[in-house]
């Protein structure tokens, strides 16, 4: 019983998910086919595979990584370069790529200590200065003549397994192998004994740096293979794939229920999240709002179910946010 | 303990020592750095962020955080531009103070009352913020022709100082002096860092905390406020507040405010402000573009986040040893015990680091590797015999029209027909929207103006003539704009110099005073917002600069000031490709139009151009949505998926902003759909868009040479220089691109 009380929190984005569903149904007969969640779901699915590493961050109380669009933009320019070496290790290279900036934030705000918002959005200013330097501000097109590796990567995308598409399968697995390793392994609760109290976890004989950059070195890994992915999708390389993907990312997970304060929250709450953030702005476009009032309706819609959780943590006594 | 206190003041005073010693560095390397009129142009240019970042200093103050100040920026100035007709400069820009103030009470009582974490709050307000300008802007610009107070604004009063920059420094000045010296601002300090005392004191935390947040956007409205003022028009391109928000956070942190509170200086922030903007002038008098910009400003934030954190890193090391000991163990006075078991737990610890630059090593290696790699494909590409050798006529000079670019088509054009303009109807905005009437000024913007007093032709030819570009930004067009631009200008023997806007209304506004600063025989001027530039073209006109217009079309009150302008025909181009895509279609049925970027003049081109032609030459055809998906691959799919869900079998066709990322989209979306009969045209021409043309995934694409808009720029240039007179509005080469030409534009430009 107390067991799923404290599962309430994050499962209650799920009731926002239904409440969605429901109105969706009220607006078109169209809304509630297979079809059509299959099309939310794909929609989604870049954003929940960056949102399952962006968790790992704002669970070890580090709140964002803003050089994750970098991370995806850089290691999507990689593999596109390196696929003349076959397109297995280019995958490899462009995820190690993008894990180089993840490892490399981690030392300096595991173990300096720097502010994770300031670093990392001076790790973005300077990846972006660097990769538009390198690549001359171009895009970095593969070869994609039938049979070669770069076709092979363009099929990536567009690779469907069963009735799901490959990026849906990879954002279920991301997000499920991340609640198995948030939840059942001792990385995973040491990241929420530093996400809860940093202090505590280090007199604790924690190894806080260690644990820090693993989860900055996982965020990354996350954003990497979103990297590969939206690389694959567009056909091409070029710095600025990705961007946005920063804010989106944190909406994402804090809606979901993981506390921008760290140490509390899952990936079912995550996905939640993700779904939700799906169902909102495909429901808006069958109503024919414009993107200009569904910014209004987002930003609205994402205070006030953030603010119900924090408020409902409170009267729980279980928060001093 | 000397050398630790020199250190201390080194730190204490960074954000002057950079900007002493960046300027210092830029007046001997960069040429035209060090000017009266430059630094002018410095000060200027830090208004919007100096003043912006003084709110900011306040919030981090207190140990909170704002990202909505750049949206409420863009919303500030968009509502004293768009009041001012009606309320006078008194009323628009009480409102748009309102307004800021508006959502500063919003965030604070969220923040204080609610308690919901400001990250949140304001991240959210941010999106709400934008989503009020868009209504209110409907995704346009919005101009006065009244330059009044704008002259009054940015002409100096006393050498270095218009109006503008005394209000900045008048404002930092106050802040600092409240900050410092008075109650308030002590108070603010320390409930900012230590709330428990400032609790014991009697201090109202709430109260400081509401009052910061209100500031903060007060702040940010006026910055604003004055940047539209100053120059009497405000874009709705997003990219403005997003670049003035992160630029305001890097400078507040460089000049030493904690992002926890209780420490900081609205001084130092300003002079970090000043020493940023300085900074990407000096880069750009020196000839490099936005990229080392950038690089240079992520490399400056990373090493000052380092250094302080590592600071408190050593301290914390250091907290609890007593030095005299370390000295006497150190000189062998007395054996240090429990060594071995620290010494191990030591080791472990420092393989961290080891094994962190062994990844980075590994991850340069293979960047290296391809870059390489890259290089040595593109090489090979090359080698194919892409541009025709240049014939030289007799004079030796070398023949430009006979010039070819990488797609194997001409870069400039003889004697394009001049197209017929119908008459302006006598009240356009009376008009409905769906009336190509409604869009006339838009459409012909230009082709009747009466200019401004023009400089007159030297009528001795390009040769050695030096020209400065003003480009829009950067993106893979642009590159191959560059390239056309560069080739031509090296056919007539011309010098050329290139600064990048990156789609930023401020930052060309600052190149705008460099670029005369550098006092070139032309400027080729490619507007960032059609309506924004008006402003900058005046300025550049009032000092003598001859100006030719590039790429997107300015306002009627822009064209006054400039000799010609050379691009793309949108608006035709559309209306083409609309005919094309109607004759497909049969001229009946749905369709659907997924937009350009709100705050670019695309926006309106690409929808209105084929929505009224398709009302007058295939009134069956119905609209049935229309969107803006950002220009991005995975927004369009989401888009248009929803769209096909939607209106299943009703929609037949889709037109699209561009070829690139917006085709991927919809094409992936068609594809998931099963819906590949939908007919498919787009703004072109990019590899991706001429790739699905050849294999029929799309219908068609608008031929529009990226290569040939920069030479047409440079070429026109070059025909004034020799005393041709210009045609006020100069087209590109018109075309529709479908399956049965497309071999002849491959290889693509981009």
């Amino acid at each position: 019983m107390k067991k799923l009380l404290s599962h309430m929190g994050t499962l209650g984005i799920y009731g926002v998910a239904v409440l969605l569903l429901v109105v969706g149904r009220v607006v078109s007969a169209d809304f509630l086919t297979a079809e059509n969640m299959l099309t939310i779901l794909n929609a989604v699915a870049l954003l929940g595979v960056v949102a399952s590493g962006m968790a790992f961050v704002t669970y070890s109380g580090h709140m964002a990584d803003l050089s994750l669009p970098s991370v995806m933009a850089f290691s999507g320019i990689i593999t596109v370069a390196t696929l003349s070496l076959g397109l297995l290790p280019a995958l490899v290279c462009g995820v190690l790529a993008g894990m180089s900036i993840g490892a490399m934030n981690g030392f300096v705000i595991g173990r300096f200590r720097a502010n994770p918002i300031l670093w990392t959005l001076a790790v973005a200013f300077f990846m972006e200065g660097f990769m538009r330097f390198t690549w001359s501000n171009n895009q970095v097109y593969p070869d994609i003549a039938p049979g070669s590796a770069g076709a092979a990567f363009i099929g990536i995308f567009r690779t469907d397994i069963g009735p799901l598409p490959l990026v849906v399968v990879v954002m279920l697995l991301m997000l499920g192998l991340g609640q198995l390793v948030m939840t059942k392994t001792r990385f995973g609760r040491e990241t929420r004994f530093v996400g809860s109290s940093r202090a505590a976890a280090v007199t604790s004989g924690i190894h806080v740096p260690r644990v820090v950059m693993l989860n900055f070195l996982v965020a990354a890994f996350a954003a990497s293979v979103a990297g590969v992915l939206i690389t694959s999708m567009n056909k091409l390389g070029v710095f600025y794939l990705g961007q946005g993907y920063d804010f989106k990312a944190v909406t994402a997970v804090v809606i979901g229920g993981v506390m921008l304060s760290g140490g509390r929250g899952n990936m079912l709450g995550v996905l939640g999240g993700v779904l939700v953030i799906g169902l909102l702005t495909n429901i808006m476009t069958f109503m024919g709002i414009t993107s200009f009032r569904q910014n209004i309706v987002t930003g609205i819609v994402f205070i006030v179910v953030v603010g119900l959780q924090q408020y409902r943590l409170r009267a729980g006594g279980r928060s001093s946010e | 303990m000397t050398p630790q206190r020199t250190t201390r003041w080194l730190n204490e005073n960074r954000a002057l020592i950079m900007l002493v010693a960046l300027f210092g560095f830029m007046s001997l390397v960069a040429p035209n750095f060090l000017s009266l009129h430059n630094a002018t142009a410095i000060l200027k240019g830090a208004s919007l962020n100096g003043i912006a970042a003084i709110g900011f200093t306040l919030i981090f103050i207190l140990g909170q955080l704002d990202l909505s100040i750049g949206a409420v920026v863009m919303l500030s100035g968009m509502l004293t531009i768009g009041l001012q007709p009606a309320l006078g400069w008194g009323g628009c820009i009480a409102v748009s103070l309102l307004a800021a103030a508006g959502v500063g009470v919003v965030n604070g009582l969220l923040v204080v009352k609610a308690k919901i974490n400001a990250f949140i709050v304001t991240l959210g307000t941010m999106t709400v913020t934008m989503g009020l300008m868009y209504l209110y802007s409907a995704g346009g610009s919005k101009a006065i022709v009244d330059f009044r107070f704008a002259d009054w604004l940015e002409t100096p009063l006393l050498p270095l100082l218009p109006p503008i920059v005394i209000i900045t420094l008048g404002l930092v000045g106050g802040a600092e002096l409240v900050l410092r010296r008075m109650r308030a601002g002590r108070n603010l300090l320390m409930v900012g860092g230590n709330p428990e005392t400032a609790w014991l004191a009697g201090l109202n935390r709430d109260r400081y905390q509401l009052v910061g947040f209100v500031l903060c956007s007060l702040c940010a409205g006026l910055a604003g406020t004055l940047f539209a003022a100053g120059l009497s028009s405000m874009t709705s391109a997003a990219v403005l507040g997003t670049r003035t928000l992160m630029t305001v956070i890097a400078s507040v942190i460089i000049g030493g405010t904690l992002m926890t509170g209780g420490k900081g200086s609205v001084l130092k922030s300003y002079f970090s402000v000043l020493m940023l903007t300085a900074l990407f002038n000096g880069i750009g008098c020196l000839g490099y573009g936005f990229e080392v910009q950038i690089f240079v400003n992520g490399v400056i934030l990373a090493l000052v986040v380092l250094y302080e954190a590592y600071a408190i890193y050593r301290h914390d090391l250091l907290k609890g040893q007593r030095p005299d000991l370390l000295k006497e163990i150190a000189e062998g006075r007395l054996s240090p015990a429990v060594e071995d078991e620290e010494g191990d737990e030591m080791h472990s610890k420092d393989r961290l680091p080891l094994i962190c630059l062994t990844i980075v090593a590994v991850v340069g290696i293979v960047a290296i590797a391809a870059m390489y790699f890259h290089h040595s494909a593109r090489s090979s590409v090359m080698m194919q015999p892409a541009a025709v050798a240049p014939s030289e006529t007799d004079s030796g000079e070398v023949d430009v029209y006979a010039l070819r670019g990488t797609d194997g088509q001409p870069y400039v054009m003889r004697n394009l027909k001049t197209p017929v303009i119908p008459p302006r109807p006598a009240d356009p905005a009376a008009l409905p929207e769906t009336d190509a009437g409604h869009w006339w000024d838009l459409e012909y913007a230009g082709w009747d103006v009466e200019k401004a007093p023009m400089p007159n032709s030297p009528g001795d030819g390009p040769q050695g003539k030096r020209v400065v570009l003003l480009k829009a930004g950067d993106h893979p067009y642009w590159t191959a704009y560059l390239n056309g631009f560069k080739k031509i200008a090296e056919a007539h023997g011309m010098e050329t110099k290139v600064f990048n806007g990156n789609w930023n209304l401020d930052l060309q506004a600052q190149q705008t005073e460099q670029a005369i600063n550098e006092r070139p025989d032309m400027v080729i001027f490619a507007p960032v917002d059609s309506t924004g530039c008006t402003p900058l073209l005046r300025r550049l006109n009032k000092a003598g600069v001859p100006v030719i217009a590039s790429n997107t079309i300015p306002c009627d009150e822009a064209m006054k000031y400039c000799l010609a302008w050379t691009g793309p025909d949108d608006w035709g181009q559309f209306r083409m490709l609309a005919r094309v895509f109607a004759d497909k279609m049969g001229k009946t049925g749905g369709y659907a139009i997924v937009r350009h970027m709100p705050g670019s003049s695309p926006f309106f081109s690409r929808t209105y151009a084929p929505i009224s032609e398709l009302v007058a030459c295939a009134p069956d055809m119905k609209m049935l949505a229309m969107d803006t998906a950002n220009l991005e691959a995975e927004g369009t799919m989401q888009l248009v998926s929803a769209w096909l869900t939607k209106y299943g079998d009703e929609l037949k066709g889709l037109i699209l902003p561009g070829d690139g990322f917006s085709m991927t989209g919809a094409l992936e979306a068609v594809k998931k759909a099963g819906r590949r009969d939908l007919v498919i045209v787009a703004a072109g021409n990019s590899k991706t868009g001429m790739d699905s043309i050849k294999i029929g995934d799309a219908l068609a694409c608008s031929y529009q040479s990226a290569e040939g808009d920069g030479a047409t720029a440079i070429h026109t240039a070059a025909r004034w220089f020799s005393g041709e007179k210009l045609a006020p509005v100069n087209y590109l080469k018109k075309h529709i691109i479908t399956q049965s030409d497309v071999a002849n534009y491959m290889p693509a430009q981009w």
